[in-house]
């Protein structure tokens, strides 16, 4: 009887939290992935056009870009923020001189709104008064200023895109390497002393340790900050649209985020859903690729 | 056992009590009586223009007892757009530059049919260019907004110092040959000054600069057929245009970065003369006064858009802004006696003596405006007046692909050709031809 009245208490205190999360997650995740199938302007019936929206997807060229620049974001940007991320926990240590303050600097990127860091970067890559060209000109690398935003054009996969994304994306390292800064800080400290004190005694250099006592010891960590970048690099939209200013971003730089924007401003609900559902499929299967690791390898540790 | 079973009860009858309690007051403050006469204004006016509009409505509030209460909303498309979708507009009137948003809207019917005001006011007769300010923002033989007040994009703005520094006159008619013009810039540019600013950064700009060309290759029938998708933008003519502007580019007239440049800046430096002109819209002489204190026709002064091909008529691109009020709008009285006006005379005429506006209806005197508006209004009654090309895409998504292949085009003029070709692929997926 004691736990019977347990449960029905626990339900109910459950109700509103479960009634919120009905309203303001399931029912929009649901309705987002019926629009998919459908056209709608905002007014109106949604009218059913089965795969119209997908196929769309794959075939308009503005989709296309969007989609490779999400995909060199997650290429480019995953891996050197773990690897810099890493290296930059490892030096940054609480007895090196300095490390407190060049650690505040870099999780700076962190903390600020990214609106803010993209308007912080337009100003630096502005061609005339921006402190990159004005750094490259004064030691004579460049002599006319380049414009870093609005860079030619290439080709990948037939798709024309901006050179400018690789600009805006080695701006996305500095905003997010703090993040997987702090997490390896997290996991090195965690570390048992007597590992590395026994790595010492083996006579192992500082390299070989890294490699064969830090790197494996932190392999969780690394799990989780190449899944949140991943995340992160497949979500990105404020950093872009900031730097590109009220008329939006250089062309050839968008990704899927700006375009759902775009075509929800436009009217165009049922495409713009179908993008939120190719993010969300995008997000999981990352999510439970490297999560099924993680537990697989934590199964394997307490066999 | 007993005391726990009694807690249940005494909360479970403390909730119900607290939900009727609430759906008590919800009741109560739905009956409460509306609020006194306002009306909420969207726009996206800001600065001076701001001010000023502020300013003129004050006189409205005076003589009607409505209070206003303007909101400036620096996305006004998204914000419109979203209110409207809900279902749950929190504006009255919005101020938009778009005549195929209008009717989109309309169409939609999202928006207050405004047909009544046009036969109160007379207005199909009492606004100047009514294909430009009245029928574009007529969808199912219903108006859906008023004209409030005309922008034109005039021509090119110059310093009057720099011309005279190198012995640079304009004709007496206002208007260069291309040649003439080609030589001007060669040699603004040999004295080590940019020729013409682009405001690329922004985008929009980019457009006037290349409406004003395809109207000097094409005309306005070149201008209509490509708002409407009735030629291909691979069509020899439109290639003209775009391979003029690739030279102008590629010659480096517009200097080494032009699609960098944000266009507000470009006009100081128009007026401290890093740059020699600049093809900007009418509100840059407002602008130049205000923030820079410069004087038109000592300072700074306009020519038209230099003659391309003889035999095609001069036109300039002007447009307007346009308000209108939501189907279903919190005030829909008030707005209505706002919007009547707002279309009227006496706010339109106000405006013009605040400086850099340019009235649509006939009835405000040419003796409020300064002596370059002056100018700028002869020649709309002059010139053939054509509304702006990406304002009047058939489909609005479309101007936002315009503009991209012209920020692409200053970037990269090499490759006009193969923007152009995906200018068409771009167009036929919306217009089905």
């Amino acid at each position: 009887m004691k736990y019977g009245f347990t449960r029905k208490f626990t339900i109910f205190f459950l109700l509103p939290t479960l009634v919120i999360i009905s309203i303001f997650l399931l029912y929009p995740m649901v309705f987002t992935f019926y629009l998919s199938f459908h056209e709608w302007k905002g007014a109106g019936a949604p009218v059913f056009v089965g795969l119209k929206n997908y196929i769309t997807l794959t075939q308009k060229t503005v989709y296309k870009v969007a989609f490779i620049n999400n995909l060199l974001w997650v290429a480019l940007m995953v891996p050197l923020v773990i690897i810099f991320g890493f290296f930059l926990a490892l030096f940054l240590r609480e007895h090196v001189l300095g490390a407190t303050a060049i650690k505040s600097a870099i999780f700076l990127g962190m903390v600020i709104p990214q609106v803010v860091a993209g308007i912080v970067f337009l100003f630096i890559y502005d061609p005339h008064a921006g402190i990159v060209n004005a750094l490259l000109q004064a030691i004579g690398i460049i002599k006319e200023p380049i414009p870093w935003l609005s860079l030619k054009t290439i080709h990948i996969f037939g798709v024309p895109i901006s050179m400018s994304i690789f600009v805006i994306i080695i701006s996305s390292i500095w905003v997010w390497i703090g993040f997987t800064m702090t997490i390896y800080i997290a996991a090195i400290e965690s570390i048992p002393h007597e590992l590395l004190e026994a790595a010492e005694i083996d006579g192992l250099s500082f390299f070989q340790k890294v490699r064969w006592v830090i790197w494996p010891m932190v392999k969780p960590a690394t799990t989780v900050a190449i899944l949140m970048s991943i995340v992160w690099a497949l979500k990105v939209f404020d950093i872009l649209y900031a730097m590109g200013g009220e008329a939006g971003p250089p062309p050839g730089t968008d990704v899927l985020a700006y375009r759902m924007y775009i075509d929800f401003i436009y009217g165009k609900y049922g495409i713009a859903s179908a993008i939120a559902v190719i993010l969300a499929i995008m997000i999981f299967t990352a999510s439970f690729i490297l999560l099924r690791k993680v537990i697989r390898g934590s199964g394997a540790e307490h066999a | 056992m007993y005391l726990k079973g009694l807690s249940l009860k005494i909360v479970s009858v403390i909730v119900v009590i607290l939900i009727i309690a609430g759906i008590g007051v919800w009741w109560y403050l739905s009956q409460q009586p509306a609020k006194p006469k306002e009306v909420v204004v969207y726009s996206q006016w800001g600065g001076v223009e701001g001010e000023n509009f502020a300013a003129a409505l004050k006189v409205f509030e005076e003589k009607t007892g409505i209070k206003v209460r303007i909101v400036q909303q620096s996305d006004i498309r998204t914000a419109i757009q979203t209110e409207l979708a809900a279902g749950a507009p929190q504006f009255d009137v919005a101020i938009v530059p778009w005549p195929a948003f209008v009717r989109e809207l309309g169409r939609d019917g999202k928006l207050m049919d405004l047909t009544p005001i046009y036969d109160e006011l007379d207005l199909k007769n009492k606004v100047i260019n009514p294909d430009s300010y009245t029928e574009v923002v007529k969808a199912d033989g219903k108006y859906y907004a008023v004209p409030i007040k005309a922008w034109a994009k005039p021509g090119i703005w110059y310093n009057v110092h720099v011309f005279q520094d190198l012995g640079i006159s304009v004709p007496s008619s206002g208007i260069m040959t291309f040649d003439e013009f080609l030589q001007v810039c060669e040699q603004i540019k040999n004295a080590g000054i940019q020729p013409l600013a682009a405001g690329g950064q922004d985008k929009w700009p980019l457009t006037d600069f290349t409406e004003a060309v395809i109207l000097r290759i094409g005309g306005p029938d070149l201008q209509y057929k490509l708002m409407h998708h009735q030629i291909s933008w691979t069509d020899p003519q439109v290639k003209e245009v775009f391979a003029t502007i690739a030279d102008l580019i590629k010659k480096g007239y517009f200097g080494s970065t032009p699609t960098a440049e944000p266009w507000a800046e470009q006009i100081g430096r128009l007026a401290n003369g890093e740059v020699a002109m600049y093809f900007m819209g009418n509100w840059l002489n407002l602008m130049m006064q205000d923030q820079y204190n410069k004087q038109p026709g000592t300072d700074y002064d306009l020519m038209l858009f230099p003659k391309i091909k003889d035999g095609v008529p001069i036109a300039i691109v002007a447009g307007g802004d346009w308000a209108i009020a939501p189907a279903n709008a919190p005030h829909p009285d008030a707005a209505k006696e706002l919007l009547k006006w707002l279309a009227g005379p006496e706010y339109q005429e106000e405006m013009v003596k605040r400086k850099g506006y340019l009235a649509v209806h006939k009835d405000v005197p040419k003796s409020a405006y300064d002596p370059v508006d002056a100018k700028i209004v002869d020649w709309l009654n002059k010139y053939t007046v054509v509304p702006d090309l990406d304002d009047n895409f058939d489909y609005s998504e479309f101007q936002l692909t315009f503009w991209n292949a012209l920020f692409e085009l200053w970037s990269n003029p090499d490759n006009y050709e193969q923007i152009l070709e995906n200018l068409e692929s771009e167009a036929q997926s919306l217009w089905g031809s």
